[in-house]
């Protein structure tokens, strides 16, 4: 693993703007202007902007039960890592994620999620990846203290803890190379694509990202491959980077690499 | 240049296809009741690989007549929970298993009312 | 996008640098913002405050409510690291709970334990104890039996001196019973000598009885006349008389013979001098069968060995036992008539006793050291001289006085036969390397030997005859044949086939030199003329 570039990764954030739509006779307060980090979930952060929205002594107090987020129009997955919502709105550089927090009632399908079951799917994933890498078998041999060392480390921000955790999760056992790689592509407006693929093809030469997203967009009726920007922690991701590589550095916490295809303007 | 992707429309707006939509080959599910789970009297399902997990969670609840304090988990190979956002295109193509006939492809998930395999 | 290499490493550092670059001056804004909408939050709270108290107070509670936040996130943090030391100790106290358990447990198995080994240091002692009993007992009786011990070596000591005295008082009632018979001898002699006297000068009175008496035929020194020996040519006639074997034939007189064999029963024939016989007699008493028969001169009595290791003797005339002598500790192989009224006999047992008939019992044993297998008496010289012939090849000469064997001589086989001639001059022995010995009394010297081709010893008690005139010598042999030597020439006369191809095991001259009765293993008893 490379300790340099998972750290870059791992200390990269992006500025979010959490902006009240209540109806409040007192009208709504300013908005709250953070940065995230990228691994970081919307679920996370939510307490701490209703505790700014809650500062008012006279104003009513918001609970988390009672709103639902917008991002763009559409609702905001709070499960989703930040980052990925935020290469997802296609936004410059210097853009902001703007986030509503609505207290109407939210549309269909919503859930709030609150702490507890942030960290219930963020482990389901981990253990979706391993399923994928390994078949499950480095997190049938973890302790449950390992898992929480690894939560911990996300939501402490803990960069040191986060290292030991990860480098057991990425590392191939006994030299088996993984069965497959956590791959998902994301576009915007669209569910995420996901397929069975190795970090090696049939010759034995390595992937690269660039094979593996045109591989996944193959039976989708999307354009040209060579059309779109791969994209991840909001950088372009060269395409001949391998794929193996992306997997063990540049992927979130929850252990799979996600890339953001974007069509080329 | 998709113009969906600059402007901020409504996701039901959008096409699900953009090209005619051809014949789509539905996905076939069995469902498995764990734990105390009730069992459902249909366990076969054809559904369209454009719905998700949040999509059979809703279904499924219905069907079960389960109260809204009642909790419903979904579970592939015994392993892990997928994420609500899974649609079942993605299940079939990584987590398919060839049918008893060795002809179609079947995603079994696993279903209970309360937290299993961790 | 043809960066060579891994170059894709460097871009994607690079890349990221550019984003933290630009997020930071973000980052910066965000943080001026924070303090802006702090101080505006602050004022405008202020703002119901100045008008009931002084600004300062407004500042401080400002102030107050900062640190209040402040202290708030300290707590929360704080908070967690407790809540996270809460579990730590839950779990330490439930793991010191299992472990207070298994120590109770321990200390229960441990209370068993030294129970358990009082229990066992208990019975420890107890058994020191009674062990110490047992040794001081112990030490008594080993005390007790040396003592006993000791006493009975005393006692076996005492024993072993009153056998000696015991054995030297026998030897010396043998002595004296043998001075007493030699004087019963002497005594004996003397009259006989007197009335020899007395005959002689009655004869010698009457000269033509005298010249009568010359005249008369030849008789040998039993009284039988002989007509001189013819050698046998034919088998005159078998005789089917006995279940199994025939151990032993004799001629009594010129036409009656005993035999002796396998069925207990000694019977006497009497030979119509043709071609037949009768039974005139039947000795029974024994329960094993016969080996040896001999008869007294007077043909009154008649003595028998047996296998069931006794003697037994006869009257002829009225077929009573007189007696059975009983003293061998095996079968009895051979027994002949010896002084007067003395029997000398030998046996498996390695013995030769030497009988008083008229007490009925055992007046000498000798023990020579091997199976004696033939005895011989009636000898030239002292007629207290016999010898026996043994297993070992060994001839023994005795007097009869003495324990000690006269003269040993080793032959070259075991000796199965001896038959003294009736001079009493010579003996023949028949050994078991097919060849028969003539020894001269006088010298203890061989003669001759005589042997054939076909000549095979039958047994090894087979007998060996002189002829009735002393001209002949006569052997059975294994094959069935008769073989007959001339004496002195040693050549061989006749080899007469019997009808049986059994081995022989004894032969009898007919006193009359005419008549030779053979005897073997089959049943039958044959007469050759």
């Amino acid at each position: 693993m490379d300790y340099e570039v998972c750290r870059k990764v791992w200390e990269s954030q992006v500025p979010v703007q959490f902006t009240l739509h209540s109806n409040s006779a007192l009208g709504d307060p300013l908005p709250f202007y953070t940065m995230l980090p990228r691994y970081s979930f919307l679920a996370l952060a939510v307490p701490r902007v209703l505790a700014y929205f809650n500062r008012r002594e006279d104003g009513e107090k918001i609970v988390i039960d009672q709103i639902w987020l917008e991002a763009s129009g559409s609702p905001a997955k709070m499960y989703a890592p930040v980052g990925v919502l935020y290469d997802l709105q296609n936004l410059e550089r210097d853009q902001i994620l703007e986030i509503t927090v609505k207290t109407s009632s939210p549309p269909p399908g919503f859930v709030p999620i609150d702490r507890n079951a942030m960290e219930a799917i963020f482990m389901q994933s981990i253990k979706e990846a391993d399923y994928l890498k390994t078949k499950a078998a480095t997190t049938n041999n973890m302790q449950k203290e390992e898992y929480a060392q690894l939560w911990r480390s996300v939501t402490n921000n803990n960069f040191d803890e986060y290292w030991t955790i990860i480098q057991k999760l990425m590392e191939e056992k006994d030299g088996k190379e993984f069965d497959h790689i956590p791959l998902r592509v994301c576009m915007k407006n669209k569910p995420f694509k996901q397929i069975l693929i190795s970090s090696k093809d049939k010759s034995g030469s390595l992937i690269t990202i660039g094979d593996a997203i045109a591989q996944v967009l193959e039976d989708s009726a999307v354009a040209d491959p060579s059309d779109f920007r791969i994209t991840s922690h909001g950088i372009d991701v060269p395409p001949h980077t391998p794929l193996i590589f992306a997997a063990k550095n540049m992927a979130y916490p929850d252990n799979f690499v996600h890339i953001v295809v974007v069509p080329k303007l | 240049m998709d113009p969906s992707s600059s402007s901020a429309v409504p996701e039901s707006a959008e096409p699900p296809v953009p090209a005619v939509p051809e014949k789509v080959e539905k996905v076939t599910v069995m469902l498995q009741a764990v734990g105390d789970a009730p069992i459902l009297k249909q366990r076969k399902f054809k559904i369209l690989p454009t719905n998700d997990i949040a999509w059979l969670t809703a279904t499924i609840r219905l069907m079960l007549k389960l109260t809204p304090d009642k909790s419903l988990f979904f579970y592939v190979s015994h392993t892990f929970a997928p994420s609500p956002d899974h649609t079942f295109d993605v299940l079939r193509k990584c987590y398919a298993v060839k049918g008893a006939d060795g002809s179609n492809e079947v995603v079994q998930l696993q279903y209970s009312t309360t937290p299993a395999w961790g | 996008m043809s960066e060579p290499g891994d170059s894709y490493r460097k871009l994607i550092i690079d890349r990221l640098k550019d984003v933290a670059q630009k997020n930071k001056q973000i980052s910066i804004f965000y943080s001026n913002y924070s303090k802006l909408a702090e101080q505006v939050e602050k004022s405008m709270n202020n703002v119901p405050a100045r008008s009931n108290g002084s600004v300062q107070g407004s500042e401080e509670l400002a102030c107050l409510r900062n640190e209040m936040s402040e202290l708030y996130r300290e707590k929360c943090q704080n908070d967690q690291m407790l809540i996270n030391a809460n579990h730590k100790i839950t779990d330490l106290e439930k793991k010191t709970a299992a472990m207070v358990i298994e120590r109770d447990k321990l200390g229960q198995v441990s209370k068993t334990i030294c129970a358990k080994y009082a229990h066992t240091e208990v019975e420890l002692q107890r058994i020191k104890t009674d062990n110490d009993q047992l040794n001081d007992e112990r030490i008594a009786l080993v005390a007790a039996v040396n003592m006993l011990t000791k006493q009975k070596l005393d006692m076996e000591n005492d024993r072993i001196n009153f056998l000696n005295k015991i054995r030297e008082l026998n030897e010396q009632k043998i002595d004296c019973m043998n001075a007493e018979v030699d004087l019963q001898e002497r005594r004996r002699s003397l009259k006989v000598q007197e009335q020899i006297l007395s005959a002689v000068q009655d004869v010698s009175k009457d000269e033509k009885v005298a010249a009568m008496l010359n005249a008369t035929a030849e008789t040998n020194s039993k009284g039988n006349l002989l007509l001189g020996d013819s050698v046998p040519s034919h088998v005159e006639f078998s005789l089917e008389c006995e279940v199994g074997e025939v151990n032993d034939v004799h001629w009594l007189n010129e036409d009656t013979f005993a035999t002796a064999g396998s069925d207990r029963m000694i019977k006497v024939w009497k030979w119509d001098g043709y071609g037949g016989s009768t039974k005139i007699n039947t000795l029974t008493g024994s329960n094993a069968a016969f080996t040896r028969i001999d008869y007294t001169a007077e043909r009154l009595h008649l003595i028998a060995s047996s296998n069931d290791k006794n003697i037994r003797v006869w009257d002829l005339k009225s077929s009573r036992l007189l007696s059975t002598l009983s003293g061998h500790a095996d079968q009895v192989l051979c027994v002949k008539y010896y002084q007067a009224h003395t029997a000398v006999s030998g046996s498996a047992d390695r013995i030769v006793k030497i009988w008083d008939l008229q007490n009925e019992r055992c007046s000498r044993s000798i023990f020579p050291g091997s199976k004696v297998l033939d005895v011989a008496t009636n000898m030239c010289g002292s007629p207290s001289l016999f010898v026996t012939g043994h297993y070992d090849k060994k001839l023994r000469f005795w007097d009869g006085r003495s324990s000690e064997a006269v003269k040993v001589i080793e032959m070259a086989g075991k000796i199965t036969s001896i038959n003294v001639s009736l001079s009493g001059e010579e003996i023949l022995i028949s050994t078991r390397d097919d060849t028969i010995t003539l020894m001269d009394l006088r010298s203890f010297q061989t003669v001759h030997c005589y042997s054939a081709e076909n000549y095979r010893t039958s047994s090894d008690t087979s007998q060996v005859v002189f002829s009735a005139g002393n001209e002949y010598v006569a052997a059975g042999s294994a094959n069935g044949g008769i073989f007959i030597w001339n004496k002195n020439s040693t050549k061989l006369e006749k080899s007469l086939p019997t009808r049986t191809e059994h081995s022989i095991f004894s032969l009898s001259w007919n006193p009359t030199g005419c008549g030779l009765l053979s005897s073997g293993k089959q049943k039958a008893v044959v007469l050759c003329k």
